[in-house]
């Protein structure tokens, strides 16, 4: 175990890995831990990791941004962590709670529990699932991606796949699809109704409005409330 | 013959991709395909004229181009990032581009170029969404500080077959 880092500042980690599993634990603690064969480097206040060995795990403080690259590995995060970016060409990788994630993968299965701010994800044709996140915007080949309550403005792009958006608050949503298809859902009480260019305004209880503009090609987007 | 053989020249090797082309075709039909390769060439050889800058090739919808610096390489790139989101937002074209960035040494074959530089610019190209540009630490490196630190973002190092470092990603956005 090498303990690395001491600072009360924020703190950046970045791990490139080889290895089979990558396990990062967001705990109470000042300093960054690492267990498992690694190369360390510290500069200020950012912590490189070269891992090569086949099971590692990194303890660090609460918060922490980190920037992650792997092939094929799984990948947890556990605890509250700062901005994630995860690029990753398959395996799995599930995110429990951060303050903004950007995920970039071929094929590999995607959790991200929550996020306050912006929700990034970029796939082929991996199945990502998203729970609560601020704004999102997510992009798909042909998987499935399902965003269940967006706080904040939404993109959703998707080749053929399909996108299911949760809308909680009055943002703009702007989909596009060649052939695939996006769903956007609204609670109860939400009016929508077409404008004359052919977007849909969302009228929400207490006053407020938002668009949803729509682009596809040969493929379907549509809005229901819940 | 051997490899010193073949010139080496330093640069930025730039491709692009159009965001579901291939089922836009299927949908479309050739004729409209054609039409939207056509306008993409004309974009891009528009931005070329007078640069230290060459379009090596076309490779389906997508294009690879060299320049000869990077800080030439970063401004063509978001310049041409924003000309493709310009005209995809107002509906004219109808796919947004994604595109990737790397430098360092390439070997001219012919007209064509070949090497590490060129295949982890493709690989930087496949992590890119619709409407982005990613480039390399190296890329930015070489830019040196003559680049918008405010509008690059980290995204990752991706670990590529035959390198033995990671290559550090940046995400440039047009918003």
């Amino acid at each position: 175990m090498t303990p690395v880092q001491d600072a009360a500042r924020q703190i950046t980690v970045r791990i490139s890995s080889t290895s089979d599993r990558l396990r990062v634990v967001a705990e109470a603690r000042a300093d960054v831990l690492v267990e498992g064969d690694a190369i360390v480097h510290r500069d200020g206040s950012c912590t490189t990791i070269d891992s090569t060995g086949r099971r590692i795990v990194v303890r660090v403080p609460v918060r922490t941004d980190l920037v992650i690259g792997t092939t094929s590995a799984r990948v947890e995060v556990e605890g509250p962590v700062g901005q994630i970016a995860v690029v990753t060409k398959s395996g799995r990788v599930s995110v429990e709670d951060a303050t903004s994630v950007d995920i970039r993968t071929s094929s590999a299965r995607v959790e991200v529990g929550c996020t306050s701010d912006e929700c990034c994800v970029r796939t082929s044709s991996g199945r990502v699932e998203i729970g609560v996140c601020g704004s999102a915007d997510v992009t798909t080949t042909s998987g499935r991606i399902v965003v269940q309550a967006a706080n904040g403005p939404v993109k959703a792009h998707c080749v053929s796949g399909r996108v299911e958006v949760g809308l909680m608050a009055p943002d703009d949503v702007a989909a596009e699809t060649v052939s695939g298809r996006i769903h956007v859902t609204v609670p109860h009480g939400v009016a929508v109704t077409t404008n004359d260019d052919r977007s849909l305004l969302t009228a929400w209880p207490g006053g407020a409005e938002a668009s949803i503009t729509a682009r596809t090609v040969s493929g379907r987007v549509d809005v229901s409330s819940k | 013959m051997t490899v010193t053989d073949y010139p080496v020249i330093v640069g930025s090797v730039l491709f692009t991709d159009l965001v579901g082309f291939t089922e836009y075709n299927e949908a479309v039909g050739d004729i409209e395909a054609l039409r939207v390769l056509d306008e993409q060439r004309s974009l891009v050889d528009g931005h070329l004229d007078g640069q230290d800058a060459r379009l090596v090739k076309e490779i389906g919808d997508g294009l690879m181009i060299w320049i000869g610096s990077a800080v030439g390489g970063l401004s063509l790139a978001t310049c041409l990032l924003e000309a493709f989101a310009g005209i995809h937002e107002s509906g004219t074209f109808p796919l947004a581009v994604r595109m990737g960035m790397h430098h360092g040494e390439s070997i001219a074959r012919g007209d064509d170029l070949v090497g590490q530089t060129v295949n982890v610019a493709a690989r930087i190209s496949a992590l890119a969404g619709p409407g982005e540009l990613l480039v390399s630490q190296e890329l930015l490196a070489a830019c040196g500080s003559a680049h918008a630190q405010e509008s690059l973002r980290p995204v990752g190092p991706v670990l590529v077959k035959g390198l033995q470092h990671p290559v550090w990603l940046h995400r440039f956005a047009t918003s």
